[in-house]
């Protein structure tokens, strides 16, 4: 039996340049650049992937990052069944503002998966995060993993980790 | 085209009505919509006029959401025009559009609008890009700035330390842009740069008349109440706070004090380096965040903090509940700072924040208060004893080692603690209790708690009553040696033990060593105790052999003793008035003693090894040095840290670490020793990896020397017994 494909809203948030649109490329079209284009509003990619014999397509809502200038538009995060929160490991004032997006989260998608990316883990030296900001996001309910988009480590990982919280890996039906 | 068609066209805009399933493109000949929308597959009917709904949704998934806000608008009479933002399409070639949505009702009819930015974008997106390069530059100067800074700091001292000279640093830094500032313990300026008249907007002669110090802590003094303290104890500091300038411009300054030290222990100079940050401040508060949270170790910083107790404070204590606040303050940090660097003292530090906040209840307040200085607030407790635990909870989980560099470490933390009780209370005065108690714990030999007590307020420092009671206590010889048997497991009949002193303390009881050695070693009392317990040790050891019961005594020996000049003289002394053999003998001395003049302690201790008398190197693995640094030391034992066998049953550095010690021991013919043996697994764990000794409860607490001659015949038996049991 052929399985039908579903489609199936993913959002990237975090502060800005800390590698979201980085990571969107890496995992859609296995690209990475050096140069920071700091994204404005809103570009969707698509990228399928098969889900215990289904076809489920991504649909990866790449958003703006925040900053003084820009908050979160709640309704970007509409229908989105999974979110991937991207902080950035050499800069701790991300923490800080993944902590407030966070909340965020809470109010517009309660109940939907959060999975936290620690990104640019390949920068070691400049490695800033230690295991209490990791605790910290973990007590909020998110669980958090490691990447860098520019070597690529365990980027494949977060999206694969995400399908799965979002019950379609697991076999677990939704929830109507 | 009609006209108004041709202005839509020219605007970028596709307008589209709203009918039904149905969305008609009022620009019917829109060319670059049509173009996009045939680049997505979206079908148009022929006209080119009418899209249905769905296609339209499947073309742009960003509408599709989009439109659940634009149907609320069209619903609602009157309602103002929604935009959807930006977002962006690439078509079939790769091309990228800037695209937005309105929905707005022109006359009650639903209107959907779809502006192209794509030729006014890259202008737009230059701003924004500019500001957040410009944020990121922020955030990595604030971060280097703050590490030069301390370097510079760092360097300085070392520099006087080592030339004894001001004048040298004054060459140095003379154009340097951190201001730097060197004065007596009295305020009285040595040298300044010109980055501090710089900052101060005054000339030299100005400033060498105020003093500098005096205002620098009264202006900070608000926030950092414990500055003053902290610096005319010798310790290191560092903070932001607000300056009055000649100007009268206050300016926003981050300052760091160093004392420097004679060898007497005197503080001879403080060296200050400041920084201007007022333009890294004004971007921050601009930006609205008042950060609230320390940069390494992002718990809550002091601000944070003082807002917080406050809060506590006026919301009123209810219940039957009171309030612990433990003050935090790690021993040794700066050395370790300055031996491995910034980058892993601020590892250091953020691994002890983590564990803090582990060793802690969820409802507990954690704060960073800079430096290496934290508080907890322990709310809803019922018995004091409650604080107890929790302050050996996290004198506990602060000392696990920890790995830097390759490097394992274990940091020790002095603890103040104290408690109110009352419904108000005034958050300055149990900040300043707590603080003087963590002082009175520091200077009782630091790795310890201690609650407030008033007496602390008074001006005897509690070290001095504790001196005074030691020298009493040498006099009356209220000492005890007890004797900690080592089993063999590699086939020795011998049989060991390590003496272990305790102090018979006639108000407080048998105390451990940790209670009193620290006060012992920094007053110098250390060098008659040593020498007790050597005479003592080598005496018990003689009269057992003249019972026949052979026995190999470990002596522990400080870096302080090992380095007096008469140590040797003493310990040939001692042997000889006592016979005991000097083979019996054993000395354990730490890393630390190797620390400085390492050719020296060398060559001394080869002349003890001439004599007989065997070396265990004790504490392995937490001091600063690494594996391959063993191969130059002359000691004929190791003995593994305590921390590393506890760990043998919860993590695998542990066992790694052991493994490789064991193995690079027997590589070297050096016969290994665990320490702090308590359960049968960890033993299991290191009979196979041939451990050659095993000290700890699972077979002996240290034992009077009654105990010890009663165990005597017991001890060989196991030693007999292990050796058949050894694994091949
Ligand atoms: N070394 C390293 N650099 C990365 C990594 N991911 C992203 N970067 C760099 O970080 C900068 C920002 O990356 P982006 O992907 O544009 O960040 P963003 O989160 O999309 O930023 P905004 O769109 O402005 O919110 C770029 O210079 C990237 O090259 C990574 O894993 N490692
Ligand atoms: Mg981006």
């Amino acid at each position: 039996m052929v399985g039908k494909v579903i489609a199936k809203k993913v959002c990237m948030v975090g502060p800005f340049a800390v590698g979201k649109t980085s990571l969107v490329r890496r995992f859609v079209d296995s690209i990475f650049s050096d140069t920071y284009l700091t994204t404005i509003g809103v570009k969707i990619s698509k990228k399928p992937v098969a889900v215990n014999g289904d076809q489920v397509q991504l649909m990866i809502w790449d958003i703006e990052g925040v900053d003084v200038f820009t908050e979160l538009k709640p309704s970007y995060l509409r229908g989105a069944s999974g979110v991937l929160l991207i902080l950035d490991g050499t800069r701790p004032k991300s923490v800080e503002m993944a902590a407030e997006l966070s909340n965020v989260l809470g109010e517009q998608l309660p109940g939907v998966p959060v999975v936290g990316l620690l990104n640019k883990c390949d920068l070691m030296y400049e490695w800033k995060l230690g295991e209490s900001d990791i605790e910290g996001l973990e007590a909020l309910g998110i669980s958090v993993i490691k990447t860098s988009a520019k070597t690529g480590r365990n980027v494949e990982l977060a999206f694969e980790l995400m399908v799965n919280k979002m019950g379609l890996g697991s076999g677990v039906p939704e929830s109507p | 085209m009609s006209i108004l068609e041709g202005i839509i066209e020219e605007l970028g805009v596709a307008a589209l009505v709203k009918d039904g399933a149905y969305f008609r493109l009022v620009n019917a000949q829109s060319g670059w919509f049509r173009d996009l929308l045939a680049s997505l597959s979206c079908p148009v009917q022929e006209d080119g006029s009418i899209v249905d709904s769905e296609s339209l949704c499947h073309a742009f998934p960003f509408i599709e959401n989009f439109l659940i806000d634009a149907e609320a608008a069209w619903g609602e009479s009157g309602a103002k025009t929604v935009r959807s933002g930006i977002w962006t399409e690439t078509d079939k070639s790769g091309c990228e559009h800037q695209l937005e949505a309105k929905a707005c009702s022109v006359n009650g009819v639903p209107v959907l609008l779809i502006e192209n930015h794509t030729t006014t974008f890259s202008e737009h997106h230059g701003v924004y890009q500019k500001a957040r390069d410009i944020a990121l530059l922020n955030e990595k100067l604030v971060s280097e700035l703050n590490q030069r800074q301390r370097e510079l700091q760092s360097e300085i001292e070392r520099y006087i330390l080592q030339e004894a000279s001001i004048k040298g640093v004054a060459e140095s830094v003379k154009g340097h842009t951190s201001a730097v500032m060197i004065c007596q313990p009295n305020g009285q300026i040595e040298m300044i740069n010109k980055a501090l008249i710089d900052i101060y907007q005054m000339d030299d002669v100005d400033l060498k008349r105020v003093s500098l110090l005096d205002q620098w802590v009264s202006e900070a003094e608000a926030q950092y109440p414990e500055l003053k303290r902290v610096i005319e104890n010798g310790s290191y500091w560092e903070g932001e706070f607000e300056s009055k300038s000649g100007s009268g411009v206050d300016r926003w300054v981050r300052l760091t004090i160093g004392p420097v030290k004679e060898q007497d222990g005197q503080i001879s100079h403080y060296v200050c380096v400041a920084n201007d940050i007022s333009e890294f401040r004004s971007l921050d508060t601009s930006s609205g965040s008042d950060g609230g949270y320390d940069f390494t170790t992002h718990l809550p910083n002091r601000r944070h903090f003082w807002r917080h107790i406050n809060a506590v404070a006026e919301g009123g204590l209810t219940g039957d509940f009171g309030l612990g606040l433990m003050y935090i303050d790690l021993d040794y940090f700066k050395r370790v700072n300055d031996d491995l660097g910034h980058q892993a003292g601020d590892f250091l530090l953020s691994a002890v924040a983590s564990r803090i906040s582990r060793s802690v209840k969820h409802h507990d307040f954690v704060a960073h208060l800079g430096g290496d200085e934290f508080v907890v607030l322990v709310r809803y407790i019922e018995e004091v004893s409650q604080l107890d635990i929790v302050a050996d909870r996290l004198l506990e989980s602060i000392h696990e080692p920890l790995f830097v560099n390759g490097q394992s470490i274990s940091m020790s933390a002095s603890i103040g603690i104290t408690i109110n009780v009352e419904s108000s209370f005034d958050p300055a005065l149990l900040v300043r209790q707590a603080d003087l108690a963590m002082y009175a714990a520091k200077e009782l030999g630091k790795g310890q708690s201690r609650f407030y007590d008033p007496a602390m307020e008074c001006n005897i420092p509690h070290k001095l009553q504790r001196e005074r009671e030691l020298i009493d206590a040498i006099d009356r010889q209220e000492f005890v040696l007890h004797l900690q048997p080592q089993i063999s497991i590699s086939g020795e009949e011998e049989v060991r033990v390590e003496a272990l002193i305790r102090w018979q303390h006639p108000d407080h009881g048998l105390l451990p060593p940790a209670d009193f050695i620290g006060i012992a070693e920094e007053s110098g009392l250390i060098i008659p105790m040593g020498s007790w317990v050597l005479r003592q040790a080598c005496g018990i050891g003689a009269d057992l052999l003249s019972e026949s019961k052979k026995i190999c005594i470990a002596v522990n020996i400080s870096a302080k003793q090992l380095r007096h000049p008469d140590f040797y003289k003493t310990l040939t002394n001692i042997l000889s008035e006592t016979s005991f053999p000097a083979s019996q003998l054993e000395l354990e001395i730490t890393e630390s003693c190797f620390l400085e003049d390492l050719n020296a302690v060398i060559l001394l201790i080869e002349k003890i090894r001439k004599l007989g008398v065997t070396i265990a190197l004790d504490d392995f693995g937490t001091g600063f040095s690494s594996l391959n640094y063993l191969r130059q030391l002359p000691v004929d034992y190791l003995k593994i840290d305590r921390s590393f066998i506890q760990g043998l049953e919860i993590d695998r550095e542990s066992q790694a670490i052991t493994s490789s010690v064991i193995s690079l021991a027997s590589e070297l013919n050096i016969d290994v020793i665990a320490e702090g043996v308590e359960t049968e697994a960890q033993f299991d764990f290191l009979r196979c990896r041939q451990v050659n000794f095993v000290q700890g409860f699972l077979f002996y607490r240290p034992l009077s020397l009654s105990a010890l001659l009663k165990s005597y015949g017991q001890i060989k038996l196991l030693n007999d017994e292990n050796k058949f049991n050894k694994p091949q």
